[in-house]
């Protein structure tokens, strides 16, 4: 189910950040490897409510480094 | 000798066309669009008018705006951005993507590069759907759980339908709401860092900030401004069109759907509400633009600024302010009143606004110019008319033609109505605003002289 949501994850930072998706892995950092600052951590998390239909709380989306933070955050939320 | 300011770029997004020449095609067409209002808006209110203008569904990608300029961005924002986009291309601006989505403009310093743009509202839909998750989510959620336990939950049911919206007030909704997002959303996409403002002064902010923008040239401070007005007034609950209709200021008589706007007519009933829609103009110095060698469409030459100081919702009966803006205006430009070809009229289709209106043609100008009313045919865009009554005022003067005041069978006063379309002398035309706060504003503009 992981690797399902990562792919996700991939494809939204991939149509939303116009990030490759050669270059996300599961240990991506977002600041320093992918350049996605704060704000667009916010815009990320936006697209992927929309996408997966979840609702993502201030407190799970708080402390996203990497990737892998964000594919956990989207498997807490739906109780995985 | 002052610099002069010329335009030389045009973008429009309106209910009678996505695209300038599509728009000024229709405006000469007479073409309108006039449909009842959407049905989810009668489940709040019992409303005098039925009517509005929608916009058309818009495909912004074919713009190059993508799901992330729209995800931080209200409508009024993205409508300005869509018009921005159309008014730099064609103004011949070469633009280059930079990192992100961001684009940048190559010729240009983007220090002498600024913006100016108008709205009433603002981010409408953003505030209203904030308002609707911060306040009724929650208790439309503890409605919905004590419906479970109800033997008759099937009117509970129809009350949690009309409490249908969001459950969520998203992180940007502040950014989202601000009237100033048009002008910030235009200065972040084309990476401009010259002034960037913003005008509410509701219905005349498109002409205060084409006027502003223009003394912003004038004086030195930038090259070029990306001027105009944006505004989006639908909401799922249809609250800006309550307000106006509560005010009793909107088009309620009982005729069909597309004979209800009538500005300047004796039947007129109130103004059409539109959706919304967004101008921008590329207003340049003129030398930069002839070094650039690209077409000018017109010359801005004069602007002027009055307050009624009478009352929030209603010009003041003796028309003596905007009898000043249009004669300062033209004033300004090195004219005489009698140097008006044409004028671009405010023209909203109220009792009082067309009555006051027209007696200060009357006295100012008399039978001169001649005269339309770009909202008889689009209704009326707030803080976008002025911008995108700017646009039908260049065009009428680079075109040498006028559209005509749609529905105007008989007029309010003996004056030179446009009422068929076609070809026109116009060396200068004037435009003029007046709005909600008392608010007037004039802009003149000059078939260009050498």
């Amino acid at each position: 189910m992981s690797d399902e949501i990562f792919e996700q994850v991939k494809g939204v930072l991939g149509e939303v950040m116009n990030i490759a998706p050669e270059k996300v892995t599961i240990d991506s950092r977002f600041e320093e490897d992918l350049e996605i600052g704060s704000y667009d951590q916010i815009l990320l998390v936006m697209a992927l409510e929309d996408d997966l239909g979840i609702e993502v709380s201030d407190d799970d989306a708080a402390d996203l480094v990497t990737v892998g933070n964000a594919v956990e955050m989207v498997r807490r939320v739906r109780g995985e | 000798m002052s610099r002069r300011v010329v335009v030389t770029g045009l973008g429009t997004v309106t209910s009678i066309g996505h695209d300038t020449p599509t728009f000024w095609e229709s405006c000469l067409s007479g073409k309108t669009n006039v449909a009842t209002i959407p049905d989810s808006w009668r489940r709040y209110a019992d409303h005098s008018s039925t009517v509005w203008s929608p916009l058309p569904s818009i495909d912004y990608e074919a713009r190059s705006l993508h799901r992330m300029d729209l995800m931080q961005t209200d409508p009024v924002a993205t409508l300005a951005l869509f018009a921005a986009v159309e008014a730099v291309a064609d103004a011949g601006l070469e633009v280059e993507a930079t990192t992100g989505r961001q684009l940048r403009l190559v010729e240009v310093g983007p220090d002498r590069v600024g913006v100016a743009m108008g709205t009433g509202l603002g981010g409408t839909l953003s505030i209203v759907s904030t308002v609707f998750g911060h306040t009724v989510a929650r208790p439309r959620a503890a409605l919905a759980a004590l419906a479970a336990d109800m033997d008759d939950s099937e009117a509970v049911a129809a009350v949690l339908d009309d409490l249908d919206g969001a459950a969520r007030v998203s992180p940007l909704a502040v950014a989202m709401i601000m009237p100033n997002s048009p002008a910030s959303a235009i200065s972040i996409k084309f990476s401009t860092t010259g002034p960037s403002n913003t005008y509410t002064s509701a219905c005349a902010a498109g002409t205060a900030a084409i006027g502003h923008a223009f003394e912003s040239i004038r004086s030195g401070r930038s090259d070029i401004v990306l001027a105009g007005g944006s505004e989006s007034m639908y909401d799922p609950y249809g609250t800006a069109f309550r307000s106006f209709d509560g005010a009793r200021t909107l088009a309620s008589a009982d005729v069909a759907p597309d004979q209800i706007n009538r500005p300047f007519d004796r039947d007129r009933s109130g103004f059409l509400f539109s959706e919304g829609g967004a101008a921008v103009l590329v207003l340049e110095e003129l030398g930069h633009a002839r070094r650039r060698g690209v077409p000018i469409v017109a010359e801005i030459a004069g602007f002027a600024e009055t307050s009624d100081a009478h009352n929030p919702v209603a010009t003041a009966p003796d028309g003596r302010q905007i009898e000043r803006a249009f004669r300062e205006a033209v004033a300004a430009a090195g004219l005489e009143p009698t140097d008006i070809d044409y004028v671009n009229a405010h023209g909203t289709g109220t009792i009082l606004n067309d009555d006051v209106e027209s007696a200060m043609l009357e006295r100012v100008v008399g039978k001169g110019p001649a005269i339309n009313s770009t909202k008889s045919l689009l209704g009326h865009t707030l803080g976008a008319s002025g911008a995108i009554e700017a646009v039908v005022m260049a065009l009428s003067l680079r075109d040498q033609a006028t559209h005509a005041c749609s529905n105007l069978e008989s007029p309010i006063r003996d004056l030179s109505f446009v009422i068929e379309a076609g070809p026109r002398q116009i060396d200068a035309a004037l435009s003029e605003s007046f709005a909600f706060g008392g608010h007037n504003a004039a802009l003149v503009m000059t078939a260009i002289r050498n």
